[in-house]
Order: structure tokens, then C-alpha cells, then sequence
């Protein structure tokens, strides 16, 4: 039986397992969370090219969290991702093309009064902007260092003063998946690889990420901060990847919270009139992006929130400068404005529309989502 | 078991728009005991217009009212005949939380036996109060399911005499998440689709005639649903909160309950015809949930008219805390956690019932400000006490009376002056938030009321679980609070706790 296989059969197998009600009384017993957002994106790239033909790609993307519940401190994460897993051809017009799915989180997730910690395959708690910034598309654009589906652990512990609020400061050591659960399901596709170089890729947990939060101190308690490091070995060199450099990432982020007063009070709130503000700003600087030797980046994310009741609005914008040893220094960049319905407890609707300018190409985005919440 | 098949199956139900019936209740004889006993159950029930098994008491989806007294006794037994742990929490009761007392501490295995002695003080405060099941982790679903009810301290007339002659309706709102098995749902999952009850029924018609007032008592013993009713755009005359009379009048259009919350209010009969009760659709916040709105009940005006009772004796006065002087000022920070939605935090810090979180001495006033930077509500409960909101975001807040449970606004603060000064509450006990997923999830601390001569020793026990152990008296040694009590309280002294 391979890998894949057995970790199918484990979780069919725990689904198997038996209600909640434990016989040693003790609640919970096996259970399960999910969120799944499904969401239709649609992209429009003009492509440089003396017709200036357009790329388009229509494509579902659908992500699912389970979570396996096991006991008072113990779960098990299962995150997948269904969506185009092959890029387009410049001037292809493609819908509901290159089709997969794949497994971006699966670990041993414990809990305990002060600490936590994650064991399997898991995203590195490094960058806020892929959770805080609003709209669907700042997270892949933030994708270069906000590093998901490592091999390796998290440990997080939890300090609180009253003049400080609560500092948690964590540890991450981890490598590149390059087991089976690297590659891409219901559609062919290849294993990842040492061979496919880039930082990370060094088959072994010497890749390391200290991050520090920092939320609620007592002069500032709705604020949030966040200070990391993290620091990525270089790849295997062959013909392909002739050169390589090791991976530094330095971030610091902060997020407040500016409530509306007046509408914070129980009957407004409950009415749907509550009211916020949330200003995010998140500076990353990157040298030896991926591995690439001279090839150094700074992202700068800004976002500004707006929460009216039910209806959250956003606009973010992330601005990626280049400096590549050699080569004169250019900017990317990611712009999008987002809205977000609260339909009913359980069911989320999101819009959102942007603006990209990446390697020389300017594309155009329009994505919905709706995202489903609940529990078995 | 027999005897519960046929309580289930001789159980009349109503259906919607069938008049509100009273709550079966276990009262009072002479001597001020009430004797109850509480078999939990998983029992095919109904729950509305629908059937599902579910974790009731007695056989019921509306529990029993428990009716007691100032300075009356409730010696209750808890029959758990379920596969899982549960334990009982007397809300909002000033009562002792040693040996038999209220202690979230003890709990009933399954196919076992509890039992649970509560007396009350002679001043105690009249109104409504309720039980529920605290099993940590098991809570929110147990509550949901049915495993909580109602309690009546009587007494409310005699501070307003002039109420004797009005009716007394007890209306029990609950809500209960839909599931396509029929079966109590394994993990609830807060604003879902549910079955919102008053008394167990569906959309129920309250009679009343025109002119005639009448006082309600709301509880809201749901796991985590906030209740924001309206009756029509009538005004109603609130008499208590959280069975903490008022201390002046106050009246509203509109019905407040946070979970756990309590409000005693009077009704006056309209102009003949039918009111409804709605519940309006709610919202906790922008990563709170989302209730939808419905009708409770219809309000059913009829009859001839009859006089209206104005209340004119002077309401109770009971100390300004914000005259009181502060023995000690503390920050808590109620946090959602970042990544993970079924966790939650005070200070830092998820539950931990083996350590004691907070020490504080008897007889001191102390002033606690409550941080929430999350961007949902959460309901602050403390046991065993009440306490005085004295700013909302940091602006003072009018004085109308004492209470067990507050919001916390969504990025917002509340700040309480809260009395540890009744010998009583000796012992150990918790505060949490009372949305019940929250709980469950970690929202709740330890916190231990010491004799100011035992408090260096005790905060020094904090990490070993206090200087009280598991809330038994023999755990440290004949810290009863005995003698606190005798030099404070009027004679008899009390008693405390487990005595039979």
C-alpha cells in the first residue's frame, strides 16, 4: 500500500470510528469540523505579443477544512484544495481546464493551556496578509513567503502580562513536501522533487521560522503586531538550477482595530449596525527569493477594512519591488477592492475584483466565493 | 425507565398557536426544601413540532422549574443515565461552591449518581435563576440539547406587594440546532438552522386581558443564542435583571438576553386583538454568527377589560459600588484565537480547571475591566456573585441594579466593580464567557475567595489547583468559611454547603 493510499484508508477508517458520545463518558469524542469555499475565478491576461491575443482562465477552486476531533487537546487537520493545477497557454481561452486536487495541510494539531503545536504537513505561521488582508487574491500574491504544505512542526507558548497583553512567540522548523502528498490527484501529474531545487527543498527540517505575535497590550489593546524571521536553506543545484543561495525573510506587520463606538453597544451590534475599521500594513523583505542567488524582493501590503454588520468591505493593495543583481529594479503589484455578505451563520458570499502587474503582464481578476461552514 | 417512557409518551404536546403552558415544577413544602431529582436521559422528545432524541431532564425537552426561597433548601439528586459525563451549575445562585454546593468542580459519570445541596441565604434575591449542565467541553452541547432549566427563587412580591394579585408567567426561551437525523446534533455549530421554543413550545399564544398586567420572568437558558425581542413596539416595565431587582424604573421596547441572561418584566394587557413576540435576526459581530429572526409566541388580547397594577412601592436600594472603595484593579483580555476557530482565551490562557487562575480576599471590592479585541461579542458570567457595571467603553454606565452576566463589546471593554464580600462564596469557582462554544472552547478561569489571612498561602497554591483542592472542605482542612461567617452574618449563622 503507498503513502497516499494509507493516509486515505486512516481518515475513511476515522470517519468510521463511532458517534460522540464516548464510552469513558468523556466529550468530545470523534467529530469533525468543515469549511469549504468554493469559488469562481476569472482571469484576463493580455499577452505581449504582436496580435496581443488575451488569455482567459474560468475555473472552480475549491478548498475544504476538515478537522478530526479526538479528544479535549488533540485534532487532526486536513486541508484540500481543488483547482487548475496546470497554467494556461499564452492566448488560450480556457474554462474549467487543468483540473486537480491537492492536499495542503495535514498534521497532528495539539492544544494545550498555554502552548500549541503542529506536527505533519503544515503552513509556516510566517506573513498575516494571506488571513488579514481582505479579498481573494492577496494570498497567492503574498504565496512566495507566506509558505504552506511544509514537512516539519510549529510550537507556539503563550505568555500574557497586564501591561504587555499576550506575547506568543513560535518556532518552525520544516522542508519542502516532496512525499506523495506533494503531488496533484484526479489529474496526471508528477511528485515533487529534490531535484526541483529552490529553497526549502533540502529534505531535511533545517529550515527555520521565528515569528513573535504580539496582541492587546494595555495602551494599545486592540492592536496586533507581528515580527519574524525565517530563514530557508538553498536547494540541490544540477543543469537545471545551476546556482542557488540560501533564503533570509524578515516581516513586520501591524493591525488595529478601530471600532465605531457608538455602534459596539449590545442592540446595534445585534442589529447588524456595528461598525469597524481595520487598517493592515505588512512589510516583508526577501533576499534570495526562492533560492535564486541576487534575485532580492520587498513586499508591501496595505489594506484597509471596513465591517458595516453583515457586509464587510476591503481594498488591498500589495506592491512586490524586485532587485535582481545585475538587472535594473521593477515593481509588481496586486490591487483589489472586496466585499463580503454574511448570508446566514453558515454561509459566507464573497466579490472581489482586481488589478495585477506581474513579470511585465497586466491581468485582470473577477472571482465569487461562497464559503460553507459546520460541523458533524 | 419505564416510568420515563410513559412520562414521555403521556406528555401532552401543544402545537402552534396553542395556549403557553405553565412549566411542570418541583416546589417548596413548610420547611423551605425543595426535593428534586433530575434523571438526564437521551429521550425521544419534541422539540417544537419536531421529534428528535436528544439529552433532556425527566423526560422532557421543557425541563422542570425548580421553586425555592429566600432561606429555602434545594436538595437535588442528578440520575445520570447518559454515556457521558455531566454535572449541574446553579446560575447566578449565591450559594457556596463547597462540598455539596454549586461546584463546577464534581462531576457525574455516566450511569452515576450526583448530589447537590444548596441553601439559600435569607437575603437572597428574588426571581429567575436556571440550571445547566457545566461539563467542560461538554457543555454547549448538552445545554443545547435540553440538559439545563429553570429556577424560581419566590420572594419578588414582597418587595412589591401591590404584584401579589398579578399573574406570574415563567417563559423559557431555548433554541435547538436542526439536524436531518433526528438525533441531537454531536457538535453544535452556533447559527445554524434551529427550533426556537418558549416553555418547549412552538410559536405558543400568551393570554392576557385588556389592562391586565402581568409579570414575566425570561430566561434564557439557550447554549450561546442572544435574544433581542420586541412585543409589538409595546414598552414593558423592567422589574429585575438577572434576578437582581432594580433600583429604579426603567422600561424598554426592546428585550435584551444574552446567553444566560434573565429579565423579570411587567406586561400590560393591550386593545383586544393579537401581538406577536418576535425575535428580530441578530448578528454577534463581523467574525461572530448570525441568528435568524422569528416569532415566539403571540401575545392574545381578549376579555374585558380590567384594571392596570402600577407598581408603587419603592423599589429595593442596594449599594452604589462606584462609592466603594477598590481593594485591587485586574485586566482580562477575552481573545479569539488566531487560527484555529474553536479555541478561545483569557489572558493568554485556554481553561485549565487544575490551576487557579485569580485569588481574591472576602470583603474585598474589586474593579475588573474586561478587554474583548475580538470582533464578536462574548458574555462575561461570573459564579456565585453579582456584580455592578460601572463603565461601557470606558464611559460610566447608568446604575439601574446589579447583575450575573454582561456583554463584552466587540472590540470594546466593559468595566465592572464586582463584591467579594459575602462569606458564602468561599471557596472556588470560575468566570467565563456564557456563549457556550466560547466556554467549551477555553473561555474560562479559575478564580478562589480566601480569608484575608490565608491569601499569601493561597496565591502561593495558585498553580496547584488553590488552596481549596477540588472544593471539598476536608481539602483544606476546615476552611469552611464558618468563622467568617459567624462574625459577619446575622444569627443563626448559615450553614454551609454539604450539611444535610
Amino acid at each position: 500500500m503507498n503513502r497516499g493510499r494509507r493516509v486515505w484508508v486512516t481518515v475513511c477508517a476515522a470517519c468510521a470510528f463511532g458517534s460522540a458520545e464516548a464510552s469513558t463518558g468523556r466529550y468530545p469524542g470523534f467529530g469533525i469540523d468543515y469549511g469549504t469555499a468554493i469559488q469562481y475565478d476569472f482571469a484576463s491576461l493580455r499577452v505581449p505579443t504582436p496580435g496581443g491575443s488575451v488569455t482567459t482562465n474560468g475555473y472552480f477552486d475549491i478548498t475544504s477544512d476538515l478537522h478530526f476531533r479526538f479528544g479535549r487537546n488533540d485534532e487532526v487537520w486536513l486541508s484540500t484544495e481543488v483547482s487548475p493545477v496546470t497554467t494556461t497557454r499564452p492566448g488560450e481561452r480556457r474554462w474549467l481546464g487543468g483540473t486537480g486536487l491537492t492536499v495542503a495541510d495535514l498534521h497532528w494539531y495539539h492544544q494545550d493551556e498555554k502552548d500549541t503545536w503542529r506536527l505533519g504537513k503544515i503552513d509556516i505561521p510566517f506573513g498575516r496578509a494571506q488571513s488579514a488582508a481582505p479579498g481573494l487574491y492577496t494570498g497567492d500574491f503574498v504565496a512566495p513567503y507566506a509558505l504552506g504544505g511544509m514537512i516539519g512542526g510549529t510550537y507556539e507558548r503563550r505568555f500574557a502580562s497586564d501591561t504587555l497583553g499576550t506575547l506568543a512567540p513560535s518556532l518552525s522548523v520544516y522542508a519542502a513536501d516532496t512525499s506523495v502528498l506533494s503531488r496533484a490527484y484526479l489529474r496526471p501529474s508528477a511528485q515533487a522533487r529534490r531535484a526541483d531545487g529552490g529553497a526549502t527543498n533540502t529534505g531535511k527540517p533545517n529550515n527555520v521560522a521565528a515569528v513573535l505575535n504580539w496582541r492587546a497590550p494595555a495602551a494599545l489593546p486592540y492592536m496586533e503586531v507581528q515580527l519574524g524571521f525565517m530563514a530557508n536553506h538553498k536547494g540541490e543545484t544540477n543543469a537545471a538550477h545551476p546556482t542557488a543561495a540560501n533564503e533570509r525573510l524578515r516581516t513586520a506587520s501591524v493591525r488595529y482595530l478601530i471600532p465605531i463606538e457608538p455602534t459596539t453597544l449590545l442592540s446595534p451590534t445585534l442589529a447588524s449596525r456595528y461598525v469597524d475599521v481595520v487598517p493592515f500594513v505588512e512589510y516583508v523583505r526577501i533576499s534570495n527569493e526562492n533560492g535564486v542567488p541576487g534575485y532580492d524582493t520587498a513586499y508591501l501590503t496595505t489594506s484597509l477594512t471596513v465591517d458595516t454588520g453583515r457586509i464587510a468591505w476591503g481594498l488591498t493593495h500589495t506592491n512586490r519591488r524586485i532587485s535582481l543583481s545585475g538587472a535594473r529594479r521593477s515593481n509588481d503589484y496586486l490591487t483589489e477592492g472586496s466585499v463580503v455578505y454574511h448570508l446566514t451563520g453558515l454561509v459566507d458570499v464573497g466579490l472581489s475584483g482586481g488589478r495585477a502587474r506581474q513579470d511585465g503582464q497586466t491581468s485582470h481578476l473577477v472571482g465569487v466565493q461562497i464559503v460553507l461552514s459546520g460541523a458533524f | 425507565m419505564l416510568l420515563l417512557a410513559l412520562t414521555a409518551a403521556c406528555t401532552v404536546r401543544a402545537a402552534p398557536g396553542d395556549e403557553l403552558r405553565e412549566p411542570r415544577q418541583f416546589t417548596y413544602g413548610a420547611d423551605g426544601v425543595t426535593e428534586v431529582t433530575l434523571v438526564a436521559a437521551p429521550t425521544r422528545v419534541r422539540v417544537g413540532d419536531t421529534s428528535y432524541t436528544s439529552l433532556v431532564f425527566n423526560g422532557d425537552y421543557d425541563a422542570p422549574l425548580i421553586r425555592t426561597r429566600p432561606g429555602g433548601t434545594i436538595r437535588l439528586t442528578l440520575d445520570n443515565r447518559m454515556d457521558e459525563l455531566t454535572n449541574l451549575h446553579f446560575h447566578g445562585m449565591q450559594v457556596s461552591p463547597l462540598d455539596e454546593g454549586d461546584s463546577i468542580f464534581r462531576d457525574t459519570g455516566p450511569h452515576q449518581s450526583g448530589r447537590y445541596v444548596l441553601r439559600l441565604p435569607p437575603e437572597h434575591s428574588p426571581g429567575p435563576y436556571w440550571y445547566h449542565s457545566h461539563f467542560h467541553r461538554g457543555a454547549e452541547r448538552q445545554v443545547s440539547g435540553g440538559l439545563s432549566g429553570p429556577i424560581l427563587v419566590d420572594g419578588l412580591t414582597n418587595q412589591f406587594p401591590e404584584l401579589r394579585q398579578v399573574r406570574e408567567r415563567v417563559l423559557v426561551l431555548r433554541n435547538f440546532q436542526k439536524t436531518f437525523t433526528g438525533r441531537l446534533a454531536s457538535e453544535i455549530v452556533t447559527g445554524s438552522p434551529s427550533i426556537r421554543t418558549i416553555n418547549g413550545q412552538l410559536r405558543p399564544d400568551i393570554a392576557i386581558r385588556p389592562g391586565e398586567t402581568q409579570l414575566w420572568h425570561l430566561l434564557n437558558i439557550a447554549a450561546n443564542q442572544y435574544f433581542r425581542m420586541h412585543l409589538a413596539g409595546m414598552r414593558v416595565q423592567v422589574i429585575s435583571q438577572d434576578a437582581d431587582t432594580v433600583v429604579k424604573e426603567v422600561t424598554t421596547d426592546e428585550m435584551l438576553l444574552g446567553p444566560s441572561a434573565r429579565l423579570s418584566v411587567l406586561v400590560t394587557g393591550p386593545a383586544p386583538g393579537r401581538y406577536p413576540l418576535t425575535l428580530s435576526a441578530a448578528n454577534t459581530g463581523p467574525a461572530g454568527d448570525t441568528y435568524g429572526g422569528t416569532t415566539l409566541a403571540t401575545l392574545v388580547s381578549a376579555g374585558d377589560a380590567v384594571p392596570t397594577v402600577r407598581l408603587s412601592s419603592p423599589y429595593p436600594q442596594v449599594p452604589d459600588l462606584r462609592q466603594a472603595r477598590v481593594a485591587a484593579e485586574r485586566r482580562y483580555v477575552f481573545q479569539d484565537a488566531e487560527d484555529d476557530p474553536n479555541t478561545f482565551y483569557i489572558n493568554g490562557r485556554r481553561f485549565d480547571a487544575s490551576r487557579v487562575d485569580t485569588t481574591v480576599k472576602l470583603g474585598d471590592v474589586e474593579e475588573w475591566t474586561l478587554f474583548n479585541p475580538s470582533q464578536e461579542l462574548h458574555q462575561f458570567h461570573i459564579h456565585q456573585l453579582d456584580f455592578q457595571v460601572v463603565k461601557v467603553n470606558g464611559k460610566p454606565a447608568d446604575f439601574i441594579g446589579y447583575r450575573d452576566n454582561v456583554f463584552i463589546p466587540a472590540t470594546g471593554s466593559i468595566t465592572l466593580r464586582i463584591p467579594f464580600t459575602d462569606p458564602v462564596i468561599l471557596g472556588k469557582f470560575v468566570y467565563h464567557c456564557h456563549i457556550m462554544e466560547h466556554e467549551d472552547g477555553g473561555m474560562m478561569q479559575v478564580i478562589q475567595v480566601v480569608k484575608p489571612e490565608d491569601y499569601a498561602q493561597a496565591v502561593t497554591l495558585e498553580p496547584l489547583g488553590g488552596i481549596y483542592g477540588d472544593n471539598q472542605t476536608c481539602a483544606y482542612l476546615r476552611n469552611t468559611g464558618k468563622d467568617a461567617i459567624d462574625a459577619t452574618a446575622p444569627a443563626p449563622a448559615r450553614p454551609l454547603g454539604g450539611a444535610p
